[in-house]
């Protein structure tokens, strides 16, 4: 031990003994103090109850006629029933984290204050922490942060973004920055996580990152631009690719030829001037994909960028939603306007963008928010007063669907676990659980929460 | 009915408050702020308590939340402390005495940044090691080790910008350490005054 670190030992020593101040009572107001803060997560749930049972009742009014169904149906039943809760428990607790109130609230109950002064608009649970989005007052660009539960500590990943996406599992990020786009795998450190194995390439005009599709990046188009659109009379493609292995690119970046006749030239680079880059509005939720939590939105087009295969060349096509992805982000599932028959669901191939199958009436006419589960086996897709349930194990034509009555307008869908979702509205948010026989589930959560995925 | 989960959060409380009011203090540097923090404290262990169940976890759990409550850079707005340049003046020249060579270091201290000055209340009054440092903190040991290193070199700059020399000792001086502290001013003394503390206490 060095002399100084000998000083510091004794000073150390000599300050603590100094005559600390009278301490009235610490672990009664500790205790006071913690069970004030469990009445207030009593309280919030209890008002998001309320409002729970208050969207049941007038559910299960609207569902009957007005005569509340004494026997609630308990499987997601046949194609295009329509059909009140199934159940209600309203006791059991919600084992998710949350970010609210400034605080994150971990599964377990345990709190994490937050000074985080912008606005939170995502929270990604991973295996060792959380991954936040912050949208910065004013409004302007995104940061990435990563809050470490254990040691309560959060650091910055990503600054000045703005477009920022994030997987469902928190491990990736995608985001624009300047005229670059950039992903990067997010990985554990001691005491925090560092972004790995980054890629960048040039960003598209107008466009950035909004969820990730297996190994893709999906990107949306906030202007219009000359885009691909699907029409009725477009042929599907059988799986372009199936073996289901990467497609090798004559270069990087490239993708095959869009197999349609009436698709546009493949444009050769962005589409809007650079110097028409605009910054998104700072409540553009829009993640994506099988990864990410959702993507309803009105962009204009939709694109993908395989960051592993060198640098992003644009080739948009006109696809109204993207709810999510299957066959581990192969195939996506959209929604895309036919001039016929108006809002379809589609499968279209990921890698080359053509439509595989479509089936169109089955969707609300003005979906407001939906997701893929993380298992592939539902679509949860939400309107006014509404939330469909779509069974994605057989064909679309084959496809089971209920939808349950609520009201409100929701403006997501968030993925707890395979089996589990919850969708809020402005004024009420609530958790649903499919069970194996699709068996639905209402259970309360505080109104403000952002809810991990 | 008393709540056995409470009683034994109050006899934890009894038992171990003051050693860790002590140590939140010298992480703040302030009763009044070691207090708020040894509230938080307690609170959050409490609400941990039931997930904890060992009790022997629990004094580790609260000691980490300590730490890295008073370390995290949202909690810094309770301290309002940021590194600066000089240290604020102070009453440190009250005396050609051990008294005034204490307070001086531990103004000097107060002037780290939090990680800092927690790296060393851990190794130098808790007597953690590296390892065990690192593990409250949630950090390797290679930041222990250059946090403190850091901490100690810039200690080092601040008692010279001072006037206050480290300097070895051979014996005969308390803390084995030798420092010049020079009289204020007003005292119009020309030459520092050196003050020699041996090894005494055996520390």
């Amino acid at each position: 031990m060095t002399a100084l670190e000998e000083a510091l030992s004794r000073t150390f020593a000599e300050i603590a003994e100094t005559p600390a101040p009278s301490r009235n009572d610490l672990a009664g107001r500790a205790i006071a103090h913690g069970r004030k803060m469990r009445r207030r997560r009593r309280w919030a749930g209890a008002s998001a109850l309320a409002g729970c049972v208050l969207a049941i009742a007038m559910a299960i009014s609207l569902v009957g006629g007005g005569a509340p169904r004494s026997t609630p149906a308990n499987t997601l039943g046949e194609r295009g029933e329509q059909s009140g809760p199934a159940a209600v428990d309203i006791g059991s607790p919600v084992p998710i984290a949350m970010v609210t109130g400034g605080q994150l609230v971990e599964p377990d109950e345990d709190v994490l204050p937050l000074s985080i002064t912008g606005k939170i608009v995502a929270l990604h649970q991973m295996a060792q922490g959380y991954i936040l989005r912050e949208v910065e007052r004013p409004p302007g660009n995104e940061r990435v942060w990563y809050v470490d539960p254990s040691t309560r500590a959060a650091s910055i990943l990503v600054r000045d973004a703005t477009w920022v996406a994030a997987a469902r599992d928190g491990n990736r990020v995608a985001w624009v920055s300047g005229d670059d786009m950039f992903a990067a795998d997010v990985v554990p450190i001691a005491g925090g996580a560092d972004l790995s194995n980054v890629r960048v390439t040039t960003a598209p005009a107008n466009g950035g990152p909004v969820g990730f599709v297996g190994d893709a990046v999906l990107l949306a188009l906030r202007s219009k631009v000359s885009s691909k659109a699907f029409s009725s009379q477009e042929p599907f493609v059988k799986d372009p690719n199936p073996e289901g292995a990467p497609r090798s690119s004559a270069e990087p970046g490239d993708r095959p030829p869009v197999a349609t006749s009436n698709a546009p030239p493949e444009p050769t680079g962005d589409t809007t001037p650079k110097a028409d880059r605009g910054t998104p509005s700072p409540d553009h939720s829009a993640s994506g994909g099988t990864d990410s939590d959702q993507v309803v939105s009105q962009y204009a087009a939709f694109d993908v960028w395989y960051p592993s295969r060198g640098q992003y060349r644009s080739t948009w096509v006109g696809i109204h939603s993207v709810f999510g992805a299957r066959g581990g982000g192969k195939e996506l599932v959209a929604a895309v306007a036919d001039v016929d028959n108006g809002l379809c669901l589609a499968g279209v191939w990921t890698e080359q963008l053509v439509m595989s199958r479509r089936v169109c009436g089955m969707l609300p006419a003005t979906p407001t928010a939906g997701s893929v589960s993380a298992n592939e086996k539902w679509l949860v897709v939400t309107a006014r007063d509404q939330v469909a349930v779509y069974g994605l194990t057989g064909s679309f034509e084959e496809m089971d669907r209920r939808v349950v009555a609520m009201p409100g307008v929701f403006s997501s869908v968030s993925w707890l676990t395979d089996d589990c979702f919850v969708v809020r509205s402005r004024q009420q948010a609530a958790v649903v659980s499919l069970d194996e026989r699709g068996k639905i589930v209402y259970r309360p959560i505080p109104d403000d929460a952002v809810i991990a995925t | 009915m008393p709540d056995p989960i409470e009683e034994q959060f109050r006899d934890f409380v009894t038992a171990r408050s003051t050693a860790l009011l002590r140590t939140a203090y010298l992480m703040t540097g302030d009763w009044g702020t070691a207090e708020d923090l040894l509230q938080t404290t307690l609170t959050k262990t409490y609400l941990a308590w039931r997930r904890l169940g060992d009790i022997q976890a629990v004094e580790p759990y609260a000691r980490r939340v300590l730490v890295t409550t008073a370390t995290s850079w949202w909690r810094r707005r309770w301290h309002g402390e940021r590194p600066t340049e000089h240290m604020p003046e102070g009453k440190a020249s009250d005396g050609v005495d051990e008294r005034a060579e204490r307070d001086l270091l531990w103004r000097c201290v107060l002037t780290l940044p939090a990680r800092q000055r927690a790296v060393l209340v851990l190794r130098f009054y808790e007597d953690l090691t590296e390892a065990e440092t690192a593990r409250i903190l949630g950090v390797s040991v290679g930041t222990v080790k250059s946090q403190g290193s850091r901490a100690l070199g810039t200690l080092r700059k601040r008692l010279a910008e001072h006037g206050v020399e480290a300097a070895a000792s051979t014996g005969g001086s308390r803390s084995g350490f030798a420092m010049r502290i020079p009289q204020p001013r007003a005292a119009k003394v020309s030459a520092p005054t050196v003050i020699a503390v041996g090894r005494g206490d055996g520390r």
